[in-house]
């Protein structure tokens, strides 16, 4: 080896003693508060009240979680202000919920969460909620579910399995960003409640742009993610009356085929929906014979005709919120840009005439006829 | 051609290509969203058909030389002062582009991986591999390429996972931006294609020539379909309105994906660009170190290969700042074109005057 191929070993080896034996950006795992939840609401002055759940792993506390709340304008600046009496380094790192109150989202989110975006330590892949309440009072109330796990996991696992139900949609950070950047989709989020014994999935809270203007059901839910193209997976409980104590079929629609055209011609579009649903049927109160052919077309008509109706009443309701989850705009904007230019979407919106056409087939009907 | 520079067409290919992706494509998209919309892709296409016409017609004039490189040719064209200015000038761009890539690189670590390590401290570490690899010469420089084939996997496969989440949408209408927009656009593109001159450097190493030209063209085709499908996927998936906000696109790309398990799953790619982007750099600190004994007629010394070193460390600790940065890269890229030029010139010229043009040639 000569004599220059030693020395770059020697500096080498010598850099490496001075400059990695420790990291300038180390978290020591001890010292770090993760930040599982993260509540924003506004207090009776009108201030961003800031709030956090974390877990607790010591033996000698008794709680399994730690609330912290602080006010602050900026969310950094509120995660700084309580790393001042948390006895920790807060971290948002780990964050898997971010929780609205449904009178913050109503007066607009706007760009609350842009250090989420700009920072890439913290998770663009945390789940929107908005909370019928307080998110701070629901983290508070959660101490006394004494048969629940953490309420950070609680809600992680409630909205998975709502989510996979198609009962509430899939609106992370990143989501919300880009649907508040794209101006021709409406963003929805998860819409919660909560009380002395249990937190709740509701459906979807609906957004004009940064706004929440109102909200869905469970079931309208499954609807809206039909009208928006998405993958399906949600009961639908048909009533033909009441009389009984048992009463009404259940359906489970999992797939549907979606055809949009749109008739730009007039003043105001003309937007044809076409749903073909692929149905199962669960239950049944076993008056009628389905094995019968007759019978069961009866049946999906009957379905066909409560399902149109139920497509109308969501999109009238769309149409009166002004929302536009379902992107119609966007569709408009890519399809037909020219007309697009020439309109004014949001003025034009409540004024589209909508034709839906649904047809469901009844593919299954389990082990009983 | 010497042992430890000699090359194959083929390596040369993944060395160009390489080269021209390491990092221009992290944040084109953005680049290219502020300019055209959701049309960067069609802008990356026309520069690309331009980067493809061009790199053919340079491997053409290297051919009119045979075993010359562009600072022999130059000094045929031009005469001994006026080739000895321009290589200058060359080499001068080749040392500024290294350091540039390496300052980029810096800001892509505060911003992702490490916002309070010091430059100073991290700057070195990023190119110790590449001291080593550039000190052996073009042939260990070359090889090594190889490693980096799993960097474009890995994006590949990402982009492959983030289909589902796309808005296809976002891309149309087609060309809405309009053709002048466009045309302007393709000085930003044409970043993404610094690179395609590098083969004037090291042509006379490479040792199956006869298969340069379709490897060269192959390497800027290859650069093309891979940088348009980065810019459609960073368009389809994040729009073209928050596209142009984000200055890292590529790795929020990544920030995208949920995975069951595995947390900050965007760490493992920008881990593996990081192999791409000091591929990257090397590229151009391998050309600037053999660029150096060729028009100064050094030979290999310790001593100014320290001195070298140091130079491209301490150039790329000049500016810290993100916008700076952005803003010297783009100087870059008007080096690049004039590099491009001259190649063309010296193509040009020497269909008029045929010193040193070989008989074939």
């Amino acid at each position: 080896m000569d004599k220059i191929k030693k020395a770059v070993l020697v500096l080498t080896v010598a850099q490496c003693i001075f400059l990695l034996s420790g990291c300038w950006d180390q978290k020591i795992f001890e010292e770090i508060g993760f930040i599982l939840q993260l509540g924003l609401e506004l207090n009776e002055n009108d201030e961003l009240v800031y709030s956090l759940t974390m877990p607790v792993v010591n033996k000698e506390i008794e709680q399994d979680i730690e609330i912290l709340s602080t006010t602050a304008p900026l969310l950094r600046e509120a995660r700084d202000k309580i790393r001042n009496f948390s006895g920790k380094r807060i971290e948002g790192g780990k964050t898997q919920q971010i929780h609205f109150s449904r009178e913050l989202a109503e007066k607009g989110v706007g760009d609350i969460l842009d250090v989420f975006l700009r920072s890439p330590e913290n998770p663009i892949l945390a789940n929107i909620t908005v909370v019928d309440g307080s998110p701070l009072e629901m983290f508070e109330m959660s101490l006394e579910y004494k048969d629940k796990t953490r309420v950070a996991f609680y809600v992680s696992n409630l909205i998975d399995e709502t989510r996979k139900r198609t009962a509430t949609p899939e609106t992370r950070i990143y989501d919300l960003a880009i649907l508040q950047h794209c101006k021709t989709i409406d963003p929805t989020a998860i819409y919660m409640r909560y009380d002395e014994k249990k937190i709740e999935v509701l459906g979807t809270a609906l957004f004009k742009e940064d706004k929440m203007v109102g909200n869905l059901n469970i079931v309208d839910t499954g609807i809206l993610h039909a009208l928006m193209g998405k993958k399906i997976n949600f009961s639908y409980y048909y009533r033909e009356n009441d009389k009984d104590i048992k009463s009404g079929i259940a359906f489970s629609f999992k797939l549907v085929r979606r055809k949009i055209e749109i008739d730009t011609s007039d003043s105001a579009p003309k937007i044809n929906i076409s749903l073909n649903y692929i149905t199962s049927l669960d239950e049944y109160d076993s008056h009628h014979r389905l094995d019968v052919a007759e019978n069961k077309e009866e049946m999906e008509m009957k379905l066909s005709d409560v399902m149109k109706s139920d497509c109308e009443r969501i999109l009238a309701y769309l149409q009166e919120v002004g929302s536009d989850p379902i992107g119609f705009a966007e569709m408009v904007r890519s399809k037909h840009n020219a007309y697009y230019k020439t309109i004014d979407w949001r003025r034009i919106y409540p004024e589209i005439e909508f034709n839906v056409e649904i047809k469901t087939t009844i593919e299954s009907q389990g082990a009983v006829n | 051609m010497t042992g430890n520079n000699a090359i194959t067409s083929k390596q040369m290919m993944r060395f160009t290509f390489v080269c021209q992706t390491g990092i221009g494509v992290i944040n084109l998209p953005a680049l290219l969203a502020k300019e055209v919309g959701h049309d960067g892709w069609i802008s990356v296409l026309a520069t690309g058909i331009i980067a493809i016409f061009l790199s053919s017609l340079i491997v053409v004039l290297l051919r009119r030389f045979s075993d010359k490189c562009i600072y022999d040719i130059t000094k045929l064209l031009f005469g001994r002062v006026a080739g000895f200015i321009i290589n200058t000038l060359f080499f001068i761009y080749l040392i500024f582009t290294t350091s540039g890539g390496l300052m980029v690189f810096l800001v892509y670590l505060k911003i992702t991986l490490f916002p309070l390590t010091p430059s100073i401290v991290m700057a070195p570490l990023i190119i110790l591999p590449s001291i080593y690899m550039v000190w052996q010469g073009m042939k260990t420089v070359a090889r090594f390429k190889m490693v980096t084939i799993f960097a474009y996997v890995i994006v590949i496969i990402y982009i492959i996972l983030l289909v589902k989440k796309m808005r296809f949408s976002f891309l149309l209408p087609i060309g809405e931006t309009g053709f002048a927009t466009l045309l302007s656009s393709i000085r930003t593109s044409f970043f993404a294609f610094i690179g395609l001159e590098l083969i004037a450097i090291f042509y006379p190493e490479i040792s199956d020539k006869e298969n340069a030209l379709k490897s060269h063209v192959c390497a800027n085709l290859f650069t093309m379909l891979f940088i348009i499908v980065v810019v459609l996927a960073c368009t389809a998936l994040f729009g073209e309105n928050l596209l142009a906000v984000i200055n890292i696109p590529l790795f929020n790309l990544s920030r995208v994906y949920h995975a069951p398990i595995i947390e900050r799953v965007d760490l493992y790619l920008i881990s593996a660009w990081f192999i791409a982007m000091g591929c990257s750099i090397r590229a151009y600190m391998m050309a600037a170190y053999y660029s150096m004994g060729k028009i100064f007629r050094m030979k290999k010394s310790f001593l100014i290969y320290v001195l070298f070193i140091s130079v491209i460390i301490g150039l790329s600790l000049l500016i810290i700042d993100i916008n700076k940065a952005f803003m010297f890269l783009d100087a870059i890229n008007y080096g690049g074109i004039g590099a491009v030029i001259l190649l063309m010139l010296c193509l040009i010229l020497s269909m008029f005057r045929n010193n040193g043009v070989s008989d074939n040639g």
